[in-house]
């Protein structure tokens, strides 16, 4: 009975946490197809009371939200298959392959992990600027092509592979690049999906940092786009909606799209500790 | 044609003692030859430098009369079986058996035809489109020893190959390997620590102990004539008994046990240890040669003793005792239950007494 009890009571809060989680982002669908003015009204409205579509062709026409859409593809695409490629070959080669200074390198990035990115930020910027990055897809992505969180994620996961395995592909005929492509990569798949769908939301919810590297209005993401949507159009609430709407789709998409392999990632990740 | 060949090859993980110590041997065309010893000895790092996924820190390897020290292994044409198999799990059995054949690419025709017939031997035809996780332990084993096979590689390499199977497939799948090795008239190197899987298997046996090799032989040589207590004590189940006592030859040859409760008289067949006289030694006798009565037309020693465990097997009793609290087993071939407690006669051959120096470990011989 108790059994039944403890049951219905944890059905019920995490029914109200996911509702109350959930209620923001309903609206924000429904408010961008609200008339303007109409997410304003008192009492508050849910449903709009027409569905209009003309904020997303204000967004896409007047205000060039395709171009931004595209920058931030571009980048986040870029950041997370490059990184990917990166931290894999070298999580791979910490976990697995012997060489000088192994540890001292390693230990090194450890240590590194606790200056906060606001430090680098001004080195790195003035770095980028010397190199003529500054207002190119290549200022973020340069930055983003490796983590040292990613690096130690992926170590971790490849420690688990037995090394028979990579000294049999080695007996089979296999060479370096050949047993990484066809063995390892393989086998990392759900901790690169996972490390993947971090990077990937990462990069794309960036705000400060593209902020900083891009200062051709041309050049912004969705979330800086959209930042300065709204300091030009602070009244238009139902026009804000439908930008944040637009921001968060391709997150929604890869999420779900992924999230077979995404659980399995966490849950690999929890049992090895 | 393929051979091995290793002079005095050592290995040095770290500084301090070698894994494996001057590791000189020959493996023959088409010979089966076992490593064998406790574990931590070494058989695995010998093997693994014939492979080439070790570094040989000194001495010379030759495949086929061709020095392959600096040798990828990919390079060496040989194929290894590991003792967790080693199987790709992201691929199916049969892209496990033609990944090493697609990496050196064969033609596709020619890699079909060398997976079916290795699957046709093995008897896996059927699980060629499972993950290896869908497969029972022999079936995995059975998969990687298709992996090395389709290779035709010159020399097959296996490392307690079946150490993770049970108790029965073992023993199936041990006559398998041999009959393999028949119908493949490969070259084999096979690891194990388990005496009864060299002596079944091999036709030269390589002991070792500690780094390094204790004796190579053919297996019936190993057993008839060890080199030292060690390699008698290993080869051999139950395990061969020893006596400490010393060599006299006070107007008789005699061995005395060290307290002197036993005294046996040393005929003319080992009067070659004469030349021990006055030294401790080490008397050893293999259970399956003592008896317990006297029919037979050999020389005897009488032993009389108190059982203190009786185990009737069937087709014979294991009977335990000891002499001057050193344990003693016996295998004896009869029907007639002894008595636990009361004294009984055992009868050793004298012809299969074997002798060593206490101080050194090694044979005395004739
Ligand atoms: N990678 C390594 N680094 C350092 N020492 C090692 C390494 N591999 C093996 N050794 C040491 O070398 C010695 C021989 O090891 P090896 O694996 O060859 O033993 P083995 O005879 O195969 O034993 P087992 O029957 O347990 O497999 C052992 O003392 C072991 O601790
Ligand atoms: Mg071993």
């Amino acid at each position: 009975m108790s059994e039944k009890l403890k049951k219905i009571l944890v059905i019920v809060t995490a029914t109200i946490i996911a509702f109350m989680s959930l209620m923001p982002f309903v609206w924000m669908v429904f408010a961008s197809f609200m008339k303007s003015g109409e997410a304003n009204v008192y009492p508050p409205k849910l449903f709009p009371d027409e569905f209009v579509l003309t904020h997303y062709i204000t967004l896409f026409t007047r205000l060039n939200l395709t171009r931004y859409l595209i920058n931030s593809i571009v980048i986040s695409v870029g950041v997370t298959f490059i990184s990917l490629i990166i931290n894999s070959m070298s999580g791979y080669a910490f976990a697995k392959m012997a060489f000088r200074g192994k540890k001292q390198i390693f230990n090194s990035l450890l240590s590194a992990m606790v200056i906060p990115g606001q430090v680098t930020m001004l080195p790195v910027f003035l770095m980028l600027k010397y190199m003529g990055f500054i207002n190119t897809y290549w200022a973020i992505i340069i930055p983003g092509m490796a983590s040292i969180f990613g690096i130690f994620l992926i170590k971790q996961y490849a420690l688990s592979i037995p090394d028979s395995l990579i000294e049999a592909a080695r007996i089979d005929g296999g060479t370096e690049i050949q047993i990484y492509w066809k063995v390892i990569l393989p086998l990392c798949k759900p901790i690169l999906v996972t490390l993947g769908i971090f990077t990937f939301m990462g990069t794309w919810n960036d705000f400060l940092w593209p902020l900083i590297v891009m200062t051709d209005s041309s050049m912004y993401t969705l979330p800086v786009a959209l930042a300065n949507l709204m300091g030009e159009h602070t009244q238009d609430t139902e026009l804000m909606m439908a930008g944040s709407v637009i921001t968060i789709i391709p997150v929604i998409i890869v999420f779900l799209a992924l999230q077979k392999y995404y659980i399995k990632g966490i849950m690999l990740g929890s049992v090895k500790g | 044609m393929a051979s091995v060949k290793l002079v005095n090859i050592t290995k040095y993980y770290d500084s301090k003692k070698p894994a494996v110590d001057n590791a000189s041997f020959e493996i023959n065309d088409k010979e089966f030859v076992v490593l064998v010893g406790p574990s931590g000895c070494g058989k695995s790092t010998t093997l693994r430098m014939i492979a080439g996924l070790e570094e040989i820190s000194s001495g010379e390897l030759y495949i086929d009369d061709r020095m392959v020290n600096d040798v990828s292994p990919k390079d060496r044409d040989i194929a290894m079986v590991f003792q967790n198999y080693a199987l790709y799990p992201h691929m199916s059995v049969y892209e496990n058996m033609a990944f090493g054949l697609k990496l050196r690419k064969v033609d596709k025709n020619e890699i079909k035809k060398r997976v079916m017939d290795a699957a046709e031997i093995l008897g896996i035809v059927e699980y060629l489109d499972r993950k290896p996780k869908a497969l029972s332990g022999g079936q995995r084993q059975r998969v990687a020893v298709g992996r090395a096979i389709v290779r035709q590689p010159k020399v097959f390499l296996f490392d307690e190959p079946l150490s993770n199977l049970d108790a029965k497939l073992r023993v199936q799948m041990r006559t398998e390997i041999s009959k393999l090795h028949k119908r493949l008239q490969a070259t084999i190197v096979y690891v194990t620590h388990d005496q009864t899987e060299a002596m079944t298997m091999g036709d030269r046996i390589v002991v070792m102990k500690d780094a390094i090799i204790q004796q190579i032989d053919s297996p019936l040589n190993l057993y008839n004539f060890p080199n030292n207590i060690f390699v008698a004590g290993f080869i051999g189940s139950p395990a061969m008994n020893f006596i400490e006592g010393k060599i006299t030859d006070a107007g008789r040859l005699q061995f005395v046990t060290k307290n002197g409760s036993v005294v046996m008289n040393l005929g003319e067949p080992l009067s070659f240890l004469k030349k021990a006289a006055g030294k401790d030694v080490t008397l050893g006798i293999r259970p399956e040669d003592i008896l317990c009565n006297q029919t037979e037309s050999e020389i005897l020693q009488l032993l009389q003793v108190n059982l203190d465990v009786v185990e009737p097997m069937g087709n014979e009793i294991i009977v335990y005792t000891t002499i001057e609290n050193q344990p003693l087993i016996a295998r004896l071939n009869t029907q007639d239950l002894p008595e636990v407690g009361k004294p009984y006669n055992l009868y050793l051959r004298l012809n299969k007494l074997h002798f060593f120096e206490k101080a050194t470990g090694n044979a005395i011989r004739g």
